[in-house]
């Protein structure tokens, strides 16, 4: 449905690399990662608890907390590189052209204001629009994001509502000022799965009435498969197989990717049988063993995974993966 | 009210719980709000097999998991364990009693004191209960739990902080099951965790369910796991079980809505399955406000037939539809006939 | 087990090596705290055998003198040495505020664990009386208590013990209530361990970093409130002298001699800063969450 043609992505990462500085050497988390994003693109990132996927959400929008810094690299959003703008641009572009919405929307949320005043505080911020036309416009958002009788709730507090319209009301906020670029992180990891679904199905219609690009950070293979045109796999601080949706489904080249599938408890699993666990734990940023980082996790590991970080492979139909066994996996796989 | 087993026990019954509720109030003074966390279940798990509680947040499923360790004072209701009235126990006797009844929780880091190492985590429990072991014998049981659990004997030295969730959550297991339980609680104890460790957890649970012929309490909001976990599936909203039965049954013919919704919300790693399916909203409605009474089913504000008179009225009781397969709900029936009533019936309105 | 045997890919992280003493130490302030507590403690307990000058040698050609080598504080009216006078009143003043200090720890701490575990009527009663007390400014409670009880060493110890145990209540109970509603508690009860157990050995070292925070900080607080009692006359009365008293003898001469109230200020100051510094550091040592 959307094949993005567009030459000139909306957003453009090359090469992050964010760090921990540690007494005399330095924690790096992510490890150089590079990725587009065009309007009306639904783009994954999926990683486990320490793969770097939030650090590169935050690092987008320059929330870091310190000492954690952005090492390198350089985020353009419309070509302008963002790591280059001074805290006061930055900013600017942070819930204008860039927004965030966030895991928790109870603590996102300030409990000592109605949500009315929130988005209209909101949109005052990067609009100079009356008082009036906010709150029409707050109104507006309201009812788009599904929120039911929304000029009778303006006036509520986020604690009267359940969590699923609390993450609605946080969505509102996000798209208040027209964003270019929307990041979702983990957006209904604390919701149940009944809310969860129409929280992404809400994401889905407005990146196309907004014509924005969204990225949806999650550790929820299920959840992006529901989502994403396109994924991008994180492991130890590096995108390790990037793809579009259904081919990376149908047929992982990345071992991590095919173990990751693989070990997800599914509704038709046998029960009788175990389940495919990967084996041991994710390497800490502070331990990588030399290499290819899952390597010792690998069960296609050769010798050469352990020496030698493996380079991106650039696969057909536009897949990369970083793996030294690519291009033999992917003709075995096809 | 409910179809349960008499309270006398049969022999293959080791928990029978009847009638139990928890209630209580929130808010101040002028402002009372009674909340009914577990409110009237009735339910049997039998010796050696795992009795699945699912539902969403604020359905009573953890509450329900703390009464049946007696963690919580039920307000009213029965808990029977291999025989024993939990209730009547004294607090001295119910400490000597609860080395059959365990329990792990969901946060791996939370559930251990940040300030002992695993050793001591572990060995705690066999300090209560097995004090005739000396150091020694504490220390080799500790090691053969830490093995059993899949850890290494020098992980023993270790302080919570320096290991990971996967790894927290082996020792919790391993000290649950260091005084050799009969029953053990698994409240979210997967929830937390990485999908890849989730599956390894998983595993270890089952097998060590067969090595040790362990009786399971699996609490959790993930309606595939629960399925890959348990034999018998309880579905909880909002303090009340509506719907019961074997996994066959509750997966292969559900009857109730909320079990319905729940099923059509699990995403499936699958895209191509994924546009197919019948989103989850077709089904039910979402919940707008937090808290509040509700008259009649309790389901009824969001179901798709929750304009009729019946269901806003009176509150269904849990009823068998066939041997073992409880339904509480007016009109229970499939999803696909549920989808064509609920159309049918807001077309009229239109 | 072959599925869950597999290598467990993590290797344990060494812990830092060395005692909590040794890793305070390494810890500058802390180290320079900790020096400075000592040396007080080693000049005034041990006044007796340390001091320059006897305790009352009246020296008459020196009244109000400047500081000198010979007397470094400089002397008094009488010509006796402020240094060694600081030393001896360092004695009064410490010995009430660790008296005090131990008071409103024991106490206090028995208070708050008592409401944070009885909860309901009790932990209601128990607090709001805490309350009460913590709405009077401290000063003028001890004002109140001294003219109640008079201003003997004893009267005063109670006194200042009795000031600072409210809110000492309300840090343990709240210390406390938050290790209550931890997973891992829950976990030690259903392990069916007994109750002084519980409380010895999984909640009271985790409440430890804050409580022994809070035990140097009143301490420095007791001081603080000894000196200003004794400043307005109310404290330790003459001939046995505190920082405080010193300090307000000092204050009536001000005009003859500046340093006379100067080096007693110094000294009161000093000892406050260095046990609060060291409190902080000994509470991020303590608690391993915050390393």
């Amino acid at each position: 449905m959307s094949d993005h043609v567009t030459a000139d992505p909306i957003l453009d990462v090359r090469d992050l690399v964010v760090e921990f500085p540690r007494g005399r050497d330095a924690i790096t988390p992510v490890r150089g990662v590079s990725f587009t994003l065009d309007r009306r693109q639904r783009l994954g990132i999926v990683g486990e608890s320490g793969s770097g996927k939030s650090l590169t959400a935050l690092s987008l929008m320059r929330l870091l907390t310190p000492p954690g810094r952005i090492a390198g690299g350089q985020v353009l959003l419309g070509g302008q590189d963002l790591t280059q703008l001074s805290e006061r641009e930055m900013a600017r572009v942070r819930g204008g052209r860039l927004a965030l919405v966030y895991q928790d929307p109870m603590s996102s949320l300030n409990p000592v204001h109605t949500i009315g005043r929130q988005i209209v505080e909101a949109i005052r911020t990067h609009e100079d629009v009356s008082r009036r036309v906010a709150r029409a416009r707050a109104i507006d958002l309201l009812g788009e994001v599904g929120l039911p009788a929304p000029a009778r709730r303006f006036d509520s507090y986020p604690h009267q509502f359940s969590g699923g319209m609390r993450q609605r009301v946080m969505i509102a906020m996000a798209i208040a000022a027209g964003p270019d670029v929307l990041i979702a992180d983990e957006p209904t990891t604390a919701l149940d799965v009944t809310t969860q679904a129409r929280i992404i199905e809400l994401l889905s219609r407005l990146v196309d009435e907004h014509d924005m690009g969204v990225i949806l950070i999650t550790h929820d293979l299920g959840l992006a498969a529901t989502f994403c045109d396109d994924l991008q796999v994180m492991y130890a601080g590096r995108i390790v197989e990037r793809s579009r949706a259904e081919p990376l489904f149908e047929r992982p080249v990345h071992p991590y990717t095919e173990a990751l599938l693989g070990a997800i408890c599914r509704l038709d699993f046998d029960v009788t049988q175990p389940i495919a666990a990967i084996p041991g734990q994710p390497p800490l940023p502070q331990q990588l063993p030399p290499g290819c980082p899952f390597h010792p996790r690998c069960p296609h590991a050769v010798a050469r995974c352990s020496t030698e970080e493996p380079v991106s492979h650039a696969l057909p139909d536009g897949r990369t993966a970083e793996c030294h066994l690519a291009e033999t996996r992917a003709e075995v796989t096809v | 009210m409910s179809a349960v087993a008499p309270l006398e026990q049969v022999d293959d019954e080791l928990v029978v719980v009847e009638g139990l509720r928890r209630h209580f109030r929130l808010g101040d003074h002028r402002e009372r709000q009674l909340v009914r966390a577990v409110d009237d279940v009735s339910l049997t798990i039998r010796r050696g097999e795992t009795f699945g509680l699912v539902g969403e947040s604020g359905s009573g499923k953890s509450t329900l998991a703390r009464l049946l360790l007696r963690l919580d004072e039920p307000t009213a209701g029965r808990i029977l364990f291999d025989g024993i009235d939990l209730a009547a126990l004294s607090a001295r006797e119910l400490r000597r009693l609860r080395w059959r009844l365990q329990i792990v929780f969901q946060d791996p880091f939370a559930s251990l004191n940040r300030r002992r190492t695993v050793e001591q985590a572990i060995s705690l429990p066999l300090e209560v209960h097995r004090p005739e072991l000396g150091s020694a014998a504490r220390a080799a049981r500790v090691r053969e739990l830490l093995d059993l659990v899949g850890l290494r004997a020098n992980h023993a030295s270790a302080y919570p902080r320096e290991l990971s969730g996967g790894q927290c959550q082996r020792v919790s297991i391993a000290r649950a099951l260091s005084v050799e339980p009969e029953f053990v609680v698994l409240d979210e104890a997967v929830s937390a965790v990485d999908v890849s460790i989730q599956a390894q957890i998983l595993n270890l649970l089952r097998e060590l369910q067969e090595r040790l012929g362990l009786t399971y309490l699996f609490v959790s909001h993930d309606l595939s796991v629960v399925r890959y976990m348990s034999n018998t599936i309880a579905v909880m909203y909002h303090g009340k079980i509506v719907e019961q039965g074997s996994r066959e049954q509750l997966f292969a013919t559900p009857r109730h809505p909320c079990t319905h919704a729940l099923l059509a919300s699990i995403p499936s790693p699958d895209p191509v399955a994924e546009r197919e399916r019948t989103p989850a909203h077709v089904i039910v409605k979402e919940e707008v406000s937090s808290g509040g009474e509700v008259e009649g089913c309790r389901f009824h504000p969001r179901c798709p037939l929750g304009t009729r008179e019946t269901c806003r009225a009176v509150e269904p009781p849990l009823e068998p539809l066939e041997p073992g397969h409880e339904v509480a709900c007016h009109y229970p029936q499939s999803a696909e006939s549920l989808e064509r009533e609920a159309l049918a019936e807001a077309a009229p309105s239109r | 087990m072959s599925a869950i045997a597999a290598p467990l890919g993590r290797i344990v992280q060494r812990r830092r090596r060395g005692t909590v003493f040794v890793r305070l130490l390494r810890r500058p302030p802390a180290a320079i705290a900790f020096a400075v507590v000592v040396l007080l403690v080693i000049g005034t307990v041990g006044a007796p055998l340390v001091a320059p000058y006897p305790q009352s040698q009246f020296d008459f050609t020196h009244l109000y003198a400047g500081p000198t080598l010979a007397h470094p504080f400089g002397t008094d009216e009488l010509g006796r040495d402020m240094l060694t006078r600081v030393m001896y009143g360092g004695r009064t003043s410490l010995e009430i505020a660790a008296l005090a200090m131990l008071i409103a720890m024991g106490v206090g701490c028995a208070w708050g664990f008592v409401a944070a575990f009885r909860r309901g009527w009790v932990d209601e009663i128990l607090m709001r009386i805490a309350d009460l007390t913590l709405g009077i400014p401290a000063i003028l409670m001890g004002l109140v208590l001294v003219a109640a009880f008079g201003s003997s060493t004893a009267s005063l110890v109670l006194i200042l013990g009795i000031l600072f145990t409210p809110a000492t209540a309300r840090l343990a109970r709240s210390a406390l209530l938050s290790e209550l509603q931890t997973d891992y508690y829950l976990a030690a009860i259903s392990v069916g361990a007994p109750p002084w157990q519980i409380v010895v050995r999984e909640l009271l070292p985790n409440t430890l970093p804050v409580l022994i925070a809070r035990a140097s900080l009143v301490a420095a607080d007791a001081i603080f409130v000894e000196a200003s009692l004794s400043f307005v006359g109310l404290g330790v009365q003459p001939p046995a002298a505190s920082w405080g008293t010193l300090l307000q003898h000092g204050y009536t001469a001000l005009y003859r001699s500046y340093w006379y109230p100067i080096f007693p200020g110094i000294v009161i100051l000093v000892a406050v800063l260095s046990l609060n510094l060291l409190g902080d550091n000994l509470q991020r040592v303590l608690d391993p969450s915050r390393r």
